[in-house]
């Protein structure tokens, strides 16, 4: 049951976790664009990727997530990994930025190029989970929705649905945990009718499916519930509300948005000269006088 | 000896803010053949500790001993889990909701095939605790779905009871259920009693611990407050434990203030006492 708490909310009281959740998404994904700029040479995608890691580090560090989460849930991406890796070694390219071979299969060559394209892929994966876990479980899932309800609230003039929207997500999020608990509950009742959930295929199958329609069925059973008590206190999505909890912008708000602001901005500006230079713009060079590859 | 806990501790979500202690250092006996009885509020650990008697948790620090089963905190696993769960049955709180299978038949049978039966006898033995719960043939080939919440329940019990477990575990098996449904299934519990099991009933309902019980555990905040028989509990000044006196003992306590003393009858309910009140008249 442990991967599954991946990103769940974690009470404490750091800097992160007082941020305005608007700023934090926007942040998050201002990063998270960042992070999936391409740079012409490998030298300068890995440098940068490094000053990423650091910059994320940094923040785990200061909202106090924890990193073994973090592995755990990347122990299950191992699927992934090698299905990367076949993708990459399998299609044919003729541009190898990487020349040497690595070894031959029958006669056909593999090249390091694709196991390092592979290892970049999945390092930036990496960095996109590590941000939205820090996002996570750092923001209250409510404070989550009415972040989102913010953000949609223009869409209101050509009458979208934000408000039904952000109800719709925020009872999703509350009942999250609530599912988690009747999950865990369900599966210590069929194992203590004798299902097994770690030996055998077939045998974990079943257990799987003893415990599936029942919180289906539970899930359904709910909404119907929840749907009714609404309904009875005269729930009314186009009525006028005011908000319990108000977001605000505070001084330290401003402070992370001008921060991730400029390290944006200087992410923006490299790829641009990246671009229009012929050969990539090589950091190494410019900083080191040493060749970049 | 049946089960038998040493000094055992457990703490939920170690080393994260939301850790909670829910046992303490609790140590006690349930003996064979016996209706034991553990209450105590929400959250004070009643469920957590009969969850390691089959081995669904792992306890922190202490052993528990289960007749020939030892769970000890310091083995990495627990060794004959399955064997564990097919001697101890547990039935959850509102087992109803772990319903599943098409037919009522096949979904009583799911216990006693994963304890390795094959389809024929598991269906046998599914019947058997069918009947034992008082759910005809009839119902066999039914959905478990379309029944009312009290069959529910009752098919949900058999689906314990064909696993034929020595020691039944049940937390609150009346809750939510209508007076005849319960007291049918306290009258199966007496009766699968008698037939030698040992039962352990998680319950709020202090009427019913009087009435069934020989031995009560309190737990308050993860720890025993009382370890004993429950005319004792009552006994005791039990404000500070805030539990509500069965009826029957507050009307049987009125009637030694006005002079009648019974206590050595061992009344448990309202017939036994107007049994105890006809015979004495009749003197």
């Amino acid at each position: 049951m442990d991967n599954l708490t991946f990103g769940r909310y974690s009470p404490y009281n750091t800097v992160v976790h007082k941020l305005d959740p608007r700023n934090k998404i926007f942040l998050m994904i201002l990063f998270m664009v960042g992070i999936f700029f391409q740079f012409k040479l490998w030298s300068v995608s890995l440098i940068m990727s490094g000053v990423y890691l650091i910059i994320l580090i940094i923040i785990m560090l200061l909202s106090r997530v924890s990193f073994v989460q973090l592995f755990k849930s990347l122990g299950s991406m191992w699927l992934m990994v090698v299905f990367l890796l076949l993708i990459y070694i399998f299609i044919p390219t003729t541009t190898h930025k990487i020349e040497p071979e690595a070894f031959k299969i029958f006669n056909y060559a593999v090249y390091w190029d694709s196991f390092c394209r592979a290892g970049y892929i999945i390092l930036r994966l990496v960095m996109m989970l590590s941000l939205t876990m820090i996002l996570t479980s750092t923001t209250k899932p409510m404070d989550m929705t009415y972040a989102f309800e913010w953000y949609m609230t223009p869409l209101k003039l050509i009458r979208f649905p934000a408000h039904e929207i952000a109800m719709t997500l925020s009872i999703a999020l509350r009942f999250i945990p609530t599912l988690l608990d009747e999950t865990n509950r369900i599966m210590k009742a069929q194992e203590s009718r004798g299902a097994d959930f770690s030996h055998g295929i077939g045998r974990r199958f079943r257990a799987i499916i003893s415990l599936m329609i029942p919180l289906f069925v539970s899930a359904i059973d709910r909404s119907e519930e929840l749907a009714n008590a609404m309904e009875v206190r005269g729930y009314d999505p186009r009525a006028k509300r005011t908000k319990y909890r108000l977001l605000r912008f505070h001084f330290k708000d401003l402070l992370a948005f001008v921060l991730i602001g400029c390290i944006f901005a200087g992410i923006i500006t490299l790829f641009v000269f990246d671009q229009q230079s012929t050969g990539g713009i090589d950091i190494l060079q410019v900083i080191f006088n040493v060749k970049g590859f | 000896m049946s089960i038998k806990v040493e000094n055992v501790s457990f703490t939920y979500s170690k080393k994260t803010p939301n850790s909670y202690e829910a046992l303490h250092n609790v140590s006690l006996e349930i003996k064979k053949n016996s209706i034991t009885g553990i209450v105590g509020h929400t959250g004070s650990g009643k469920s957590t500790l009969v969850q390691m008697f089959n081995g669904l948790l792992k306890p922190e620090t202490g052993t528990i001993t289960v007749d020939d089963f030892v769970i000890d905190s310091k083995q990495k696993k627990i060794k004959n889990v399955k064997q564990l769960r097919k001697h101890v049955g547990l039935v959850f709180q509102f087992p109803e909701y772990q319903l599943f299978d098409e037919t009522v038949e096949k979904d009583v049978s799911f216990g006693p095939k994963n304890f390795g039966m094959n389809n024929i006898d598991a269906l046998n033995k599914a019947h058997e605790a069918l009947a034992m719960m008082g759910i005809d043939e009839t119902y066999y080939k039914r959905s478990p779905f379309e029944l009312s919440g009290g069959e529910k329940r009752k098919v949900a019990l058999a689906g314990i009871l064909a696993i034929d477990p020595d020691i039944l575990i049940l937390d609150e098996p009346t809750a939510g259920l209508d007076p005849k449904s319960s007291l049918e299934v306290l009258t199966l519990v007496e009766k699968l009693h008698e037939q030698g099991k040992t039962i352990v009933i998680i319950t709020h309902d202090m009427d019913l611990l009087f009435r069934y019980c020989d031995h009560v555990v309190l737990l308050k905040d993860g720890n025993v407050a009382f370890d004993g028989k429950p005319e004792n509990l009552f006994q005791k000044n039990i404000d500070d434990l805030s539990i509500d006196v069965p009826k029957i003992y507050q009307f049987l306590d009125i009637l030694k203030k006005k002079g009648l003393d019974l206590s050595k009858e061992n009344i448990r309910s309202v017939d036994e006492l107007v049994k105890v009140l006809t015979e004495r008249r009749k003197k």
